[in-house]
């Protein structure tokens, strides 16, 4: 059938990709064969090619205890808020999600959002949850190999969707003991498979971290600063960066414009600093401007960083302009739920 | 580059175009260039696709695009799709006409404003029913598979 009488399909989609993204529930709607191009994975990919997808921050979030969650969408740009569609009722009963076991991320690639180790209540699996853009569903993925709290992660620039997931540690009532836990895993979106890293230094493990790619490569800064390690995966070796001057308690690790940022205490002031790879320093580049002490979430939005902070009872959303160092105070829509320490992950999305 | 081409639609009108004009094809200007290695006598171009009423939009756009070069409008793009948003006079089956046009002539940035004013004027439907009427598309979806669909995006602000 047509897609619209008249205009051959080739021109037919370079006017579809060019519809902001709120309205593409219209577009799957009217009819089937626009509905087939709006799934198909090159509709989202050319969006990209052409600079016309939008970027959100996903909020993924309790509803209610012990276990009922949703995952809800802001859109900075034009201050509009998605749900979205509700995961089947067994994905979302057989969990209790506590913030510290599952990393939350988007494979831009692949154009998925990752919920990685998220815990079984009945039988411990640390399971992968995945929701597809394209079909707008959910499926689960394969268990990670080995399950971990307070593990750090990081999505590769690679085109098959690689999520690297490192450090943390096996119990959160013990000390970080597993041998397993100074090796990293990869999952391949893709293909929905799980690959081991060699173990990195077992000098400087890294437990409690933070990590990013920056220019194809792994970094894992941990809290206490001091050592990074640095997974290159063309040659698949670990290496050690010594750096003097880290700030304590890194909380956040963003790579933004094949630069390394992230926020940490230093003398009790919160900063946000750049890594110099030259002479492996970290320099500041903002104080943040509010007696608030601890930035407890924080994602690159296409110039900035949005930083979701908790002020003892409230949620604050500021964003910082990597460009002019500013910051900004954001207002959220009201329909945008309350912020919940426990339970909540963010996730930039662009789509 | 000076002078004029001669180019004839496809109902056998012959068009005198100035040569900075033809040369935003990249079709025409591929097809100049060859006759100006090969220094063959330059008879009329038949463009076998486009009709009179839709090359004569063609040129008044080839018009508007070389005075947009030229001058220094703050939003030249802006500008630009006014222009052909008069020039189709909201008429959407000439704006098709002319975006095949473009498209066979190579002509990027008038396809490029095409998409976008197509693009527009879907988003200002209020929704799907909307967009089928004025867009001739009929609705394949049963009432039960359309609600399915819709509930795909739950947006609200």
């Amino acid at each position: 059938m047509n897609m619209i009488p008249g205009l051959p399909k080739d021109l037919i989609v370079q006017c579809l990709i060019k519809v902001p993204y709120k309205f593409h529930n219209h577009l799957r709607a009217v009819c089937k064969s626009w509905n087939a191009v709006l799934s198909s994975p090159n509709f989202y990919k050319e969006r990209q090619r052409h600079n016309e997808c939008e970027e959100g921050i996903a909020y993924f979030h309790l509803t209610q205890r012990p276990s009922n969650w949703e995952v809800i969408i802001y859109y900075p740009h034009g201050n509009w808020l998605e749900r979205l569609p509700r995961a089947p009722e067994e994905f979302i009963s057989d969990w209790e999600v506590y913030f510290n076991e599952f990393n939350f991320v988007y494979v831009r690639s692949k154009h998925h959002l990752v919920a990685i180790g998220l815990l079984n209540k009945y039988d411990n699996r640390a399971s992968v949850l995945m929701f597809d853009f394209l079909s707008r569903t959910w499926r689960l993925g394969h268990d990670m190999p080995f399950r971990r709290y307070q593990s750090a992660c990081a999505v590769s620039p690679s085109p098959n969707g690689l999520v690297y997931i490192t450090g943390g540690v096996e119990n959160l009532s013990q000390n970080p003991i597993s041998p397993h836990l100074l090796e990293s895993y990869v999952f391949n979106v893709e293909e929905n498979k799980w690959d081991v890293l060699p173990r990195m230094n077992p000098d400087s493990p890294q437990y409690y971290c933070v990590a990013e790619f920056v220019d194809d490569r792994f970094y894992v800064v941990p809290d206490h600063g001091r050592s990074l390690q640095v997974y290159d995966p063309q040659i698949r070796l670990w290496k050690t960066i010594n750096t003097d001057n880290t700030g304590e308690n890194v909380v956040n690790c963003i790579s933004a414009f094949g630069r390394l940022y992230w926020f940490g205490l230093r003398r009790d002031t919160l900063v946000l600093e750049e890594f110099d790879f030259a002479n492996n320093l970290f320099t500041t580049v903002g104080q943040y401007p509010f007696q608030i002490r601890a930035v407890d979430r924080a994602v690159l939005c296409r110039d900035c960083i949005f930083v979701n902070v908790l002020d003892y009872s409230s949620s604050l959303y500021y964003l910082f302009n990597l460009l002019d160092k500013r910051w900004t105070q954001i207002e959220m829509p009201a329909e945008f739920p309350t912020f919940s320490f426990v339970s909540t992950k963010f996730a930039a999305v662009q789509i | 580059m000076e002078g004029k081409v001669i180019l004839s639609s496809s109902d056998g009108q012959v068009f005198e175009v100035d040569m900075k004009v033809a040369m935003i094809s990249q079709t025409l200007s591929n097809m100049l260039k060859d006759t100006e290695d090969t220094g063959s006598e330059t008879a009329p171009i038949k463009l076998a696709n486009v009709s009179s009423r839709i090359f004569n939009l063609i040129i008044e756009y080839g018009k508007y695009h070389v005075e947009a070069q030229k001058s220094d409008t703050s939003e030249p793009t802006a500008d630009l799709k006014k222009r052909v948003r008069e020039l189709v006079a909201d008429d959407k089956d000439t704006l098709f006409q002319l975006m095949i046009a473009a498209n066979f002539l190579h002509i990027q940035s008038l396809l490029d404003l095409s998409y976008q004013i197509v693009a527009e004027d879907i988003a200002a439907c209020k929704d799907q029913q909307m967009i089928r009427q004025k867009y001739n598309i009929e609705n394949d979806y049963s009432p039960e598979e359309e609600e399915e669909v819709l509930k795909l995006h739950n947006i609200f602000e």
